[in-house]
């Protein structure tokens, strides 16, 4: 009997054993898919976040390009008849005529004062 | 009992990984349509916005620097034509503005830079608007 017994458990294969091998297959390849998965999402997060700022840096710095064109185009004017009325000022002073040369200082005075107010606002940008 | 035990913790992980990509997934949908509207990788323009950020940044610097130096030039043309100091002359009628030498090796010369660093600043000024449009393009 004894002999029988063992014969028919050498050939025999336990179904639980089945059950767990085909567990352990099944659940390594959910695992080796699901990590993956984790770990595409995980990168593709990451740069979606660098894109995401990226964005938002280039949309601050594009306000503060537009504010600082704006501000530096009435900069440059100012400069531009400050620039000319230097000319006519070292003209005034060589000709010796005073009057016109302080009448130019005036004007490159307030001139100066305007493009002042848009020098600070040309340095408040970030 | 061991074998399905490792196989039930490896089911869990690999469900676990779903379950983080999937919560992951929607944090950027905006950004996502975007590139998928492109139809490029994050990388590409990310890297494109950057670089096209970094230049705005520095023609803005430039631009500050041209500005200041012109207000050096500025200044050193108001300083050429100041009177000569004559705070140790005993009567302050005597002061006089700068000569006729001082004029041609001075104040001409104080109002060409002037007008460089004019030309300089509005050289500044046009790039700094390139930049800025090639960084607008790039945004789009």
């Amino acid at each position: 009997m004894s002999a029988r017994f063992d014969h028919r458990q050498r050939g025999a294969v336990s179904p639980w054993l089945v059950i767990a091998l085909a567990l352990l297959m099944i659940g390594a390849v959910v695992a080796v898919l699901g990590v993956r998965s984790a770990v595409v999402a995980v990168q593709d997060r990451q740069e979606l976040a660098d894109f995401a700022d990226a964005r938002s840096d280039a949309s601050r710095m594009a306000d503060n390009g537009d504010q600082a064109v704006a501000a530096g185009q009435q900069l440059c004017n100012c400069d531009i008849q400050s620039r000319d009325l230097a000319r006519q000022g070292a003209d005034a002073l060589a000709a010796d005529d005073i009057d016109r040369f302080n009448g130019v200082v005036n004007q490159m005075n307030a001139l100066t004062d305007q493009s002042n107010q848009l020098l600070e606002q040309l340095r408040a940008l970030p | 009992v061991a074998i399905g035990i490792i196989g039930v913790v490896l089911l869990a992980i690999g469900v676990i990984g779903f379950v983080v990509s999937g919560a992951v997934a929607g944090d950027y949908e905006a950004e996502e349509k975007l590139l998928d509207a492109k139809g490029v990788e994050a990388e590409q323009p990310t890297a494109e916005l950057n670089a096209a950020t970094d230049r705005v940044k520095a023609a803005l610097d430039a631009f500050r620097d041209s500005v200041d130096a012109g207000v050096s030039a500025h200044n050193r043309f108001t300083q050429a034509t100041d009177p000569r100091d004559c705070s140790l002359l005993p009567n302050n009628l005597l002061c006089q503005g700068p000569t006729a030498e001082e004029i041609q090796n001075s104040v001409f010369p104080a109002a060409d830079a002037y007008a460089a660093a004019v030309d300089a600043e509005q050289n500044a000024l046009a790039q700094l608007g390139q930049a800025l449009a090639a960084l607008k393009a790039a945004r789009q």
